[in-house]
């Protein structure tokens, strides 16, 4: 069971100490499922960054609530300005790393007070927008982008920078696709409540991926009527944001094992989503695949069927409990509103039908 | 200066610090770098001095004006102008005595020489006063006295009546707002008396009644013969009175408490959990951006506060919070408590930055973590080679003392370990993990604000105000 095992989160007292679920209660799912039959669980899992969250905004956005309106996103503007900073602030930072110069005086100026003094209540200067952006164009920012493998850095980089002049505005407020761009490390469980007809709710719940967040996952393993594990694509050259220096693949292989064979799912409808697959088509256009898995054939490397294929081998092969027909795979750029929706459509789709075959 | 400057335009705008960014780390130590403290000093007019110069009963002396380099010039100002009071009282009556008795003297005519009861000092005018003169001389001498004496008391009941109802009407509206409010004696004496002219008073006048006792019993006793007996009551008056009662001053007391006083504020305004002055009330947090700011209102108000925890016990991450109000806990510790310092470290570790043990390990980069308890690891190593335990830390280490702490170990080390528990005490340690622990609570107070239970609750305040 690895590290999910007991998660007490009460200083008061009220430890949820909870067994390892393989002994007493295996049909605990389903026996959740008798009780309340009009609601159906659905847990969005994976390791940190695997784009839970993103689908769970998109899920949020195509049903109305939350980030639709202007006022909640306008909230957001600090989150959004912050990831700027960080953003910037990690590259700098790269530079000096890797020893990479910064070329022009001008951008070596911003980098400096980026590192030092700059706040995102500043951001609302539109001279920013220039600065930043002149600094982002700079070619030793631009080299250590390139090997942003080296260090942490979120996805969303390019976009944000590629969006200052509207971001940096005293009359800015974020678009919905802002939002769904900007990384906010989940923190704890949250979840959501739709309806999906014949009188039944849909509770989508969303988690955080981090180790210690993980830990906080078995509270809701007994009420589970579906999981859906999702696992970036593009992570493959990647290290984890817990713990640098530690492969994230090797890390997700690790979490899908322990979810997947869990004793508590054998009877639940698994989906497995590789997420991030347009960031994925672009890193392998530009950098080796194969380099990372010896077993992968070099010279289908720019394919990224065959490299999806392969990934998805990868993961199945971890499976030794569940039944392979509960468990379905999917790609899913979870970015894109139209492909989220249309993914998550047929994973409803999915899950439903299961249902009804119980 | 330019401290002064952005401090000063501050309260002009308060907005242009709500949205305050936790990222800065380097340059700002804290999340709240600027924070301004609504903890005001209010200086009442003290008992005594009930001339009222500018008008003001309650002045209300907000710690933003005495900001870094103006902040001791102020506190001068405050202490001379409240000393001027003091003295122009002291000098009017003084005054008054002086012209009542030179009249009674000068009028009346010279007699035979009979010692005075009191005032010897006005032997030189003896010549021009007769007995019966003297004697009622005396006679208002002591009036005066009596009634200088008992108005203290009366003053001071006075006062303590009006700081009572005042007292009370604070702590309804504190109650409303969910504040915890002090009991009444801290804020009689203390919190609406910077300069404990009332403690002083009060002192003052006890000092004065017991030094009369002492007089009287000794008088009564020892002084059969009128010399041995009466030089030793004249001592104890006056060391009683000039050197714990006053008669009219006590410098001591003042002194010591201005210091003391000064220094508590100046901690509080540096590290205390406190409320934002940015936001006002719940109305305003709710339309502002999700901020340090606006999460920093929400903990440090009770009420508020167990909102905020319920919902995060509800999402499982309460260990964010509990690790944030922890930081506060360790960084108010008095910077050369080293033990109780030392100890809490090692507590936090324990319980948070652990990973895998940690019953509520926070979420935040091992890496980040690791670079911050460099030194605390450093320390453990260091103790455990050299076999010291935690309990032969000293409770307190002073600054550039010469004394060994640990004697059984090199000097070279002794420097080392006294280097890094002073690293471990500053004001200011842990700055990354507080950012980051605030980012981690800023998602989940994101969605707290939109918690059905807390729009509920702000919704019913709105109806109270």
């Amino acid at each position: 069971m690895g590290n999910i095992v007991v998660s007490p989160h009460d200083k008061e007292g009220q430890h949820h100490m909870m067994a390892t679920p393989t002994s007493n209660n295996p049909n605990g799912g389903s026996a959740a499922t008798a009780k309340n039959k009009s609601e159906i669980t659905v847990l969005l899992l994976g390791a940190g960054e695997s784009g839970k969250s993103t689908l769970f905004k998109q899920v949020q956005f195509f049903h109305g609530v939350g980030i639709t309106h202007d006022q909640e996103r306008i909230e957001l503007i600090e989150i959004v300005r912050l990831n700027v900073l960080e953003n910037a602030k990690n590259l700098v930072a790269a530079t000096q790393h890797l020893n990479i110069p910064i070329e022009q005086p001008e951008n070596r100026e911003t980098a400096k007070l980026i590192i030092n003094s700059l706040n995102t209540n500043d951001l609302e200067d539109p001279s920013w927008s220039k600065r930043l952006y002149s600094l982002w164009k700079d070619a030793g920012i631009q080299k250590a982008y390139e090997n942003r493998e080296k260090f942490q850095l979120y996805d969303s980089t390019e976009y944000l920078f590629e969006n200052l002049d509207r971001i940096c505005s005293d009359k800015y407020v974020p678009t919905v696709v802002d939002v769904i761009r900007t990384r906010t490390k989940t923190i704890g469980i949250t979840d959501m409540k739709f309806d999906v007809g014949d009188g039944k709710q849909l509770r989508l719940v969303d988690v955080g991926g981090q180790r210690n967040e993980r830990r906080k996952w078995i509270h809701f393993f007994n009420t589970v009527d579906a999981v859906v594990f999702l696992t970036s694509l593009s992570e493959f050259d990647l290290n984890l944001y817990e713990d640098n220096g530690y492969w994230r693949v090797k890390e997700s292989l690790r979490v899908f094992n322990e979810v997947v064979n869990n004793a508590l799912f054998y009877k639940v409808p698994f989906v497995l989503l590789f997420n991030k697959r347009d960031l994925f088509e672009k890193k392998i256009a530009t950098k080796s695949f194969s380099k990372y898995f010896s077993g992968f054939n070099e010279a289908e490397e720019k394919n990224p069927v065959a490299c999806i294929e392969y990934m998805t081998k990868l993961f199945l092969n971890e499976i030794t409990e569940h039944p392979l027909d509960t468990v379905s795979v999917k790609t899913l750029s979870a970015i894109d509103h139209d492909n989220s929706k249309q993914v998550f459509e047929e994973v409803k789709q999915f899950i439903m039908t299961q249902q009804h075959r119980e | 200066m330019k401290k002064q400057e952005t401090n000063q335009t501050d309260l002009k705008t308060p907005k242009s610090i709500a949205d305050q960014d936790p990222t800065n780390s380097t340059s700002q130590s804290s999340l709240r770098p600027s924070i301004t403290t609504s903890n005001e000093i209010s200086i009442t007019d003290d008992t005594l001095s009930s001339i009222d110069v500018d008008g003001s009963d309650d002045e209300v002396i907000s710690l933003d004006v005495l900001s870094e380099r103006g902040r001791f010039l102020n506190l001068l100002k405050i202490i001379i102008r409240y000393k001027v009071i003091e003295i122009s009282y002291i000098i009017f009556w003084g005054i008054v005595t002086y012209i009542a008795l030179s009249a009674r003297i000068f009028l009346s005519p010279a007699d035979t020489l009979i010692e005075p009861i009191f005032n010897s000092s006005w032997k030189s005018l003896e010549t021009y006063c007769n007995y019966t003169a003297r004697v009622d001389n005396n006679l208002y001498t002591l009036i005066i006295s009596a009634i200088l004496f008992l108005i203290v008391p009366i003053f001071l009941t006075v006062d303590c009546f009006v700081s009572l109802i005042k007292y009370f009407r604070l702590r309804r509206e504190n109650k409303e707002k969910g504040i915890k409010t002090e009991n009444f004696l801290v804020y009689h004496f203390y919190e609406t008396d910077p300069f404990v002219y009332r403690s002083e008073s009060l002192l003052r006048f006890i000092f004065d009644v017991i030094a009369l006792i002492i007089y009287l019993v000794l008088s009564s006793t020892i002084n059969t013969d009128g010399t041995v007996g009466g030089t030793i009551s004249s001592l104890v008056i006056t060391i009683l009175l000039h050197f714990f009662g006053g008669t009219f001053s006590n410098p001591g007391v003042t002194i010591y408490k201005t210091y003391h006083n000064f220094i508590r504020m100046k901690k509080k305004s540096k590290n205390a959990l406190m409320p934002s002055q940015q936001i006002q009330n719940l109305q305003e947090l709710m339309s502002s951006p999700v901020s340090s700011f606006s999460i920093d209102y929400v903990i440090s108000r009770r009420v508020e506060r167990e909102f905020f925890h319920e919902f995060l016990k509800k999402e499982f991450s309460v260990e964010n919070l509990l690790f944030a109000e922890d930081l506060q806990k360790l960084r108010n510790i008095n910077e050369r408590h080293a033990r109780s310092k030392v100890s809490k470290v090692k507590e936090m570790v324990k319980l948070y930055l652990s990973d895998n043990s940690s019953v509520f390990e926070v979420n935040i980069p091992s890496k980040i973590i690791h670079a911050e308890l460099k030194d605390f690891r450093e320390l453990t190593q260091l103790m455990n080679q050299h076999g010291i335990q935690l309990n032969s830390i000293p409770k307190s280490i002073k600054e550039k003392s010469s004394t060994r702490y640990f004697p059984q170990i090199d000097s070279t080390i002794e420097d080392q370990v006294r280097k890094l528990i002073e690293n471990l005490s500053k004001s200011d340690v842990f700055s990354t993990l507080n950012i980051e622990i605030y980012k981690n609570l800023m998602d989940s107070f994101y969605r707290f604000k939109h918690s059905r239970k807390w729009i509920e609750f702000v919704k019913t305040n709105k109806v109270q105000i």
